[in-house]
């Protein structure tokens, strides 16, 4: 499909409702990698991506083109990912692995047949890693390192979503890796 | 390709190997120094995305059109959308618009040239020895002065003096005869450039420029007012002005 996200949109609230699939196809992986890396518990970012969708289809009439589609959707994410972990912060934590749970595990049996396993604990180890590190930083430091790699967003549109100046994005991106980069060759330099 | 432009390559991993950040990187030490400490950190970041498992999303147009359930989407979440949307429409709204401190320039710079124009005026029409102030007349100009004499608010009276103070004073006053063709134009053309901007009933205006007239006995004037009622639309003084 050519339209783009503005003309979709359009059509959605002229009552084209299917074709609001085709977003949810352009973003939702993305959207779920930021969510899982911000929650970090396969699960909630799933029910979290969802919802985030849903809301944006029940809210569609309050969309306008003068605005990017995607900005709004990733300020959403952002917004309900903020909510959950306040929720969260009240309820106890799930006893499973997050980085191992059934979802998780699905996605590793998936990609097996082209990987080995020790590899592939590797990759999962890394990235509970990096999950913990992102913790660690200053959460406008974290976002906009999610958002920028992990959601693939430019830094204009990380500034809107995140309701700061193009510079303010660059800054936090620029000095949330420096600090990243630092947490990884410490705890490197403490396992050796 | 800058420093700048540089950073951004190095931040998407799709433009980290091009050729034209590495020629950059060739020549620019802060930059590859800046890439090297990041090093570790780009690599954490590729290895998630690549391996990072997505579960199993997610949603189709049938779970969309069950959105007014109570299963997964609360009133909150959509208020969240509504918000967002809100405040993104606001912010694309301001980048339209001059920014605060533009506006305070631009606000300076209209006051300075008015005034500029202003005086230049009224020093013009004093070098053309046809038309001076009074300092009483001065006084009556509600643009200089918007408290002037009695006058509080921006009327038809207030208007014509303001505007008969300094364009075409002594035709008011009687200080020059009211009875020439060409003062009379004068007159008129100030009482045009003054009502023209100045939103002020026209009727009224009339009104206080025959009263006006009267006193300063000038029938002729007045007569002449009463003829034109229709060029009172048209400001004389920009047109006179280019």
């Amino acid at each position: 499909m050519n339209l783009d996200d503005a003309q979709i949109m359009k059509r959605v609230q002229g009552g084209q409702l299917p074709l609001f699939d085709e977003l949810v196809l352009r973003y939702q992986e993305s959207l779920i990698r930021v969510a899982r890396s911000k929650l970090g518990e396969a699960a909630w970012a799933e029910d979290v991506v969802q919802e985030a969708f849903l809301a944006a289809f029940a809210a569609r009439a309050t969309y306008d083109c003068r605005f990017s589609f995607r900005t709004w959707l990733w300020t959403i994410l952002l917004n309900l990912c903020r909510r959950q972990l306040k929720q969260q912060s009240r309820r106890p934590r799930p006893v499973s692995d997050p980085a191992m749970n059934s979802a998780a595990i699905a996605g590793v049996v998936e990609r097996a047949n082209h990987e080995t396993g020790l590899s592939l604990l590797l990759a999962s180890e890394q990235t509970q890693l990096l999950t913990q590190y992102l913790n660690e930083l200053p959460e406008a430091q974290a976002d906009a390192l999610r958002l920028r790699f992990f959601g693939e967003l430019k830094f204009d549109e990380i500034a809107r979503t995140m309701n700061c100046s193009l510079n303010g994005a660059k800054m936090r991106v620029r000095n949330g890796l420096l600090k990243l980069a630092h947490l990884i060759r410490v705890r490197e330099g403490d396992t050796q | 390709m800058n420093c700048d432009q540089a950073f951004d390559c190095l931040t998407d991993r799709h433009l980290r190997d091009s050729d034209e950040l590495n020629r950059h990187l060739a020549n620019c030490p802060r930059c590859r120094q800046m890439s090297e400490t990041l090093e570790p950190a780009f690599g954490m970041f590729d290895s998630a995305v690549e391996n990072l498992p997505l579960g199993t999303p997610i949603l189709s147009q049938q779970d969309a059109e069950r959105s007014t359930g109570p299963v997964l989407l609360s009133l909150e979440s959509i208020r969240v959308a509504e918000a967002a949307a809100v405040e993104l429409k606001t912010d694309a709204g301001r980048n339209t618009v001059m920014p605060r401190r533009m506006m305070r320039y631009a606000a300076a710079f209209l006051a300075g040239t008015a005034a500029t124009m202003l005086v230049l005026a009224f020093q013009g029409e004093r070098g053309d020895g046809q038309q001076q102030a009074t300092a009483f007349q001065l006084t009556q100009c509600s643009m200089l002065f918007p408290n002037a004499g009695s006058q509080s608010k921006w009327t038809a009276q207030s208007a014509m003096l303001t505007c008969v103070a300094c364009h075409s004073s002594a035709s008011v006053s009687g200080d020059r005869p009211t009875t020439s063709g060409e003062t009379d134009k004068a007159a008129m053309s100030s009482l045009r450039t003054c009502l023209a901007c100045h939103v002020v009933d026209l009727d009224d205006a009339l009104n206080a420029a025959d009263q006006s007239h009267s006193e300063t006995d000038s029938s002729a004037h007045a007569s002449g007012l009463n003829g034109r009622t229709a060029n009172i639309l048209r400001c004389g003084w920009l047109a006179a002005r280019g």
